[in-house]
């Protein structure tokens, strides 16, 4: 018999493909009742699309660790998925942004951002709160708030613990992730995390403070969160 | 006979996305003997090579010596067969190759063991070679278990010694005492001798490693045992790690398009065998997928049997259901990251090796915060101590550097 998919000639009874592997005769998992085989071949991708939120290091999708400083990957430049056959050809891969990105109303401008007025001590009128996978979480009512992942092995207690809202070094968050800070205006800096934090779609400057707005999305690892200023 | 080993396969994820490009998938590979052998043990050609110079005088290290050999010889079984070669400058032979029936005039034996001299390991080797050379046999392990604590003159003789070992089939247990020998040499010995080098940190745990050594030679039932994956079309090999009892890199030999060989050597019983494998697996649409087909073969020199054969199937469904692409295999998942903090050890200590500060720092801590979130708090102190360490004084302390390059690869548990 000939296998459906490559057309190899296979033996009867054979469960499987000894040439492309296809299952013979097997129900299709996962719904889709497309034939086994191949996807159009499109346009070759370079290296893979995806580089590491880390180093930048490229690399295959489906990769854990980044093969140059080991941080992780998963969650990190999902490629799009390929449309399946028979489809007529799409123009991908789509350049990859390391995290999804939530759509902008205008673009902003990068860094140096001018820098409101400072109103040194005070404290912000009403308290701001964060959100993340609908559950709210409250900003303390100071000057400063850290933003985190508390680890007590290295004695690391941020204001704001993460890790029940699934912060782990797997999801990429750091100990000492980010600051939130107010100066009349709520200002947000990254305090030189690993995998970085990103507002507007732009990875910030390591301790380099940007305003934050009400509503906008903050994302630290792979983890989004959205800002509220009250 | 078959079904002396049993092979399963899991991969970090069932089902991966119908992607337009070429992705990873990790296949974890597990070994394992099985009842049909419980009973059988293969008898030792065991010769144990200590070093007795004078610095085996502190902290009665000699005396810790003398009980683990004595230990270790009640552990020995009659048909067992053991000589004894002490050296310092020189080598002495405490006892000529025999069997294990009279113990106690053995241990009495073990007793004569006295520190003091220089250390010249290579012609202790080439004497010890000479005592299981006298019953070399495939039906055996035929085996130099080496105790140093010092640095020996004469290195590159050692490793021809190694590589005289290994062509009679004798393989090299290298086993180093405190902080002050050569673990690049005898790492190096080992490998050349298809066996290992460890780092006993304190005397009193010569016992335990002495042990170990008897009981995983009188288990290594399990020869030349071989991996051969044969892959789908497309699918392209791109590392293989032995994950477990240690985490090494074990190379790929092409054999033509689609097969690879990945030799496995020795398998002792009873402790499992973890390989991890990258494949990249090119694009597909919905469906299920025999990946590769793994056969492991082997044979058990002391029932008889050459070139048995296991076998499993690599299977893995493509998806366009993002919900299911995106569930992984957890315990898979946690070796792979226990891989690459190996990795991250290895580079770190490649790097500080070469003065490059910073980044083996860096690579310390990331190592140490994974193995952390895997509970392996013992290593992952060491880790951050010896980073700050290293970035305080630009130095890490030889305990640390031994203890990360010879734990390091410990960290799974199958």
């Amino acid at each position: 018999m000939n296998c459906p998919a490559c057309q190899a000639q296979i033996p009867d009874g054979a469960t499987f493909c000894d040439q492309c592997g296809a299952s013979i005769g097997g129900a299709v998992p996962g719904g889709a009742p497309a034939p086994p085989g191949f996807p159009p071949p499109g346009p070759a991708p370079a290296a893979g699309g995806s580089t590491c939120p880390s180093c930048g290091t490229p690399f295959v999708p489906g990769t854990a660790f980044c093969d140059n400083c080991g941080a992780s990957l998963t969650g990190a430049g999902a490629p799009q998925p390929a449309q399946p056959f028979p489809q007529p050809p799409q123009p991908f891969p789509q350049p990859q942004q390391p995290f999804p990105q939530p759509q902008q109303p205008f673009p902003q401008p990068p860094q140096p951002f001018p820098q409101p007025q400072p109103m040194p001590g005070a404290l912000p009128p009403t308290p701001a709160r964060l959100m993340i996978g609908g559950q709210t979480i409250a900003v303390p009512q100071k000057a400063e708030v850290t933003i985190g992942r508390a680890d007590v092995a290295s004695n690391s207690f941020p204001d704001i613990d993460l890790t029940p809202y699934g912060a782990s070094p797997q999801t990429g968050v750091s100990r000492m992730h980010a600051k939130l800070s107010w100066q009349g205006a709520w200002m947000i800096e990254d305090l030189n995390s690993t995998n970085g934090t990103t507002v507007r779609g732009q990875k910030l400057v390591p301790r380099q403070k940007t305003p934050i707005n009400t509503g906008e999305t903050i994302i630290m690892g792979t983890l989004q969160l959205t800002f509220y200023a009250s | 006979m078959a079904g002396e080993v049993q092979l399963t396969c899991s991969t970090h994820r069932d089902h991966v996305p119908v992607l337009a490009q070429p992705q990873l998938a990790y296949v974890l590979l597990e070994m394992v003997t099985t009842q049909a052998i419980a009973n059988v043990q293969m008898p030792l050609n065991f010769c144990f090579v200590l070093d007795k110079s004078g610095s085996m005088d502190d902290d009665n290290k000699i005396g810790q010596l003398r009980e683990a050999v004595k230990h270790a010889i009640d552990l020995l079984q009659p048909g067992d067969l053991v000589s004894i070669i002490a050296f310092d400058s020189s080598p002495k032979t405490l006892c000529t190759s025999q069997t294990a029936q009279d113990k106690n005039r053995l241990k009495r034996e073990v007793d004569r063991l006295t520190a003091g001299g220089g250390t010249q390991m290579a012609p202790a080797m080439r004497a010890g070679l000479d005592q299981v050379r006298r019953h070399l046999g495939r039906d055996r392990v035929n085996r130099l278990v080496i105790l140093t604590d010092g640095q020996t003159e004469g290195e590159s003789d050692c490793l021809r010694e190694a590589d005289n070992a290994a062509r009679e089939g004798v393989s090299i247990i290298a086993l180093g005492l405190g902080a002050d020998w050569n673990d690049n040499l005898l790492t190096e010995v080992a490998q050349r001798a298809q066996g290992t080098a460890d780092y006993i940190a304190q005397p009193d745990q010569i016992v335990q490693y002495f042990q170990r050594q008897v009981q995983e030679g009188q288990g290594a039932i399990v020869q030349n045992a071989l991996l051969t994956l044969r892959l789908m079309q497309g699918v392209q090999p791109r590392k293989v790690w032995r994950v477990a009892p240690l985490i090494s890199d074990l190379g790929v030999r092409p054999l033509s398009d689609r097969d690879v060989q990945v030799p496995l050597g020795e398998m002792v019983k009873d402790q499992p065998q973890g390989i991890l494998v990258e494949l990249l697996l090119p694009p597909r649409n919905d469906g299920r997928y025999r990946v590769a087909q793994a056969d492991v073969s082997y044979d058990i020199p002391i029932s008889g049997i050459v070139g048995e054969h296991t076998r499993a199937d690599v299977v893995i469904n493509y998806t366009s259901n993002p919900a299911l692409a995106q569930m992984v295999n957890p315990r898979v998942m946690n070796i792979v990251e226990k891989v690459t903090a190996f990795k991250l050890q290895t580079r770190a200590l490649q790097e500080a090796q070469a003065g490059d500060r910073a980044g083996a720092t860096q690579k310390l801590r990331q190592a140490a915060t994974m193995l952390l979130g895997q509970g392996e708090t013992d290593l992952a102190r060491t880790l951050q101590l010896e980073a700050d360490r290293l970035e305080q004084s630009g130095q890490m302390s030889e305990e640390g550097k031994k203890t990360i390059k010879f734990s390091g690869g410990k960290t799974v548990r199958l």
